[in-house]
């Protein structure tokens, strides 16, 4: 198709092209003096509107959201048995009540019913309670009985052990060789005290019984280590 | 009255109301027609030019000199008056590729506000066979005789996409009206 034709289209049909030039549409009578009216009235409405509501930021946006988790909510709870938590209606009313028959063993005649926890407190302070355990006087006297025995017990295993054994120490040091005296001093002992002794003896032969007693060498050995 | 004139005083926000007004009486009555000519009746026509207007009312501080306009206020009018018609397709289940020619022709017919002889309802009928943006082409070509800079302006078409159409609407409307009688 050549550009020519394009521009110069032309509508052929003669009774087309009469067609054409009329306008078979319709207004209402004096439509578009009021459509100015009525533009202006629909205007100053929406800017009434828009100025009049204030709502938080972003909450048209977030407005669906809200709605759909309302809903999934509702859902939720339509499905989901009752709380296990829930309590009984009025529980804390018989609550102490049946704490204190439990406890106190008070009968159900002595414990006024919906009359106040004061009055339920001060009938319970008239109440004797019993008291478990043993009596005071049995305690002492057992701690006494205690005491006695454990003061025989020494009394008569320490005179067992004063007059059992004859120890006689002076027998018991001289029956240890020398060298074995001089090796257990040498091991235990300070080196000032190994020195010193070792000076003391020329001769490792020497009897130490000569110079030092028994008692004397025992006293060094339970207090010199 | 000048278009720059009324953008000045839109501008100032004393004579606004003012500017409004302008506008009104300036481009109403021609936008009316644009409407009317493409959704046919009067009511939808009535409620579409006046939310088209509170449109250019709550926008036009936002209008880029760039441009004319009355193109801008074209443009406007067009997309709304596409929008309406393609929400009441959905709402009567007419597919939105569809021509707009069956329930919309019940519409012509139906309205009080259309007086046409024989021949104006057959050119009607020709006219509802075209897809509704090759219709608005020839609306706005033939009947409002805009130029096709100002068409290409308002749709967003080429020069050259919107010459082949008028093309076309011109020799189906010819066949339709030489093949009916």
């Amino acid at each position: 198709m050549k550009k020519r034709e394009i521009d110069d289209i032309q509508i052929n049909d003669p009774l087309l092209k009469e067609t054409l030039k009329g306008n078979p549409f319709l207004v209402p009578k004096d439509y578009f003096s009021t459509l100015r009216d009525e533009t202006i009235l629909k205007k100053n409405i929406s800017t009434l509107g828009e100025t009049s509501f204030i709502v938080p930021q972003d909450y048209q946006k977030n407005l669906t959201q809200d709605i759909l988790s309302k809903i999934s909510e509702e859902k939720i709870k339509e499905f989901l048995p009752a709380s296990e938590s829930a309590l009984p209606p009025a529980y804390f009313n018989d609550l102490q009540k049946r704490i204190l028959s439990k406890t106190v063993g008070a009968s159900e005649d002595d414990v006024v019913v919906d009359k106040g926890t004061k009055e339920i407190a001060e009938q319970e302070t008239n109440k004797p309670v019993r008291r478990l355990g043993i009596p005071r006087w049995a305690s002492y006297a057992a701690a006494a009985s205690i005491a006695v025995l454990i003061s025989l017990f020494v009394i008569l295993d320490g005179d067992k052990l004063t007059t059992g054994q004859n120890i006689n120490p002076s027998a018991h040091i001289s029956s240890v060789p020398t060298d074995e005296i001089i090796s257990y001093l040498s091991y235990y002992s300070e080196a000032g005290d190994l020195l010193y002794l070792s000076d003391q003896f020329d001769d490792l032969s020497v009897d130490l019984t000569e110079d030092f007693s028994s008692q004397d060498i025992e006293a060094y050995l339970e207090y010199g280590i | 009255m000048e278009d720059a004139e009324i953008l000045e005083k839109f501008a100032n926000k004393r004579t606004r109301e003012e500017a409004f007004t302008m506008l009104l009486n300036k481009y109403q009555e021609r936008i009316y027609w644009h409407v009317r000519r493409y959704v046919l009746n009067h009511d939808d026509a009535d409620d579409l030019v006046q939310d088209i207007f509170v449109k250019i009312w709550n926008n036009l501080d936002k209008f880029r000199a760039d441009a004319k306009l009355y193109t801008w206020i074209y443009r406007i009018a067009t997309n709304e008056s596409i929008t309406f018609l393609n929400k009441k397709k959905q709402m009567l289940n007419v597919s939105l590729n569809e021509e707009s020619s069956s329930y919309l022709l019940d519409t012509l017919t139906q309205t009080s506000y259309f007086d046409a002889s024989k021949a104006e309802l057959k050119l009607q009928e020709a006219l509802l066979i075209l897809p509704d943006k090759q219709r608005l082409v020839f609306n706005m070509k033939y009947f409002e005789d805009l130029k096709y800079d100002e068409i290409s302006e308002i749709l967003g078409t080429s020069v050259g996409a919107l010459k082949t159409s008028y093309h076309f609407a011109v020799k189906k409307i010819e066949k339709y009206f030489s093949e009916t009688d």
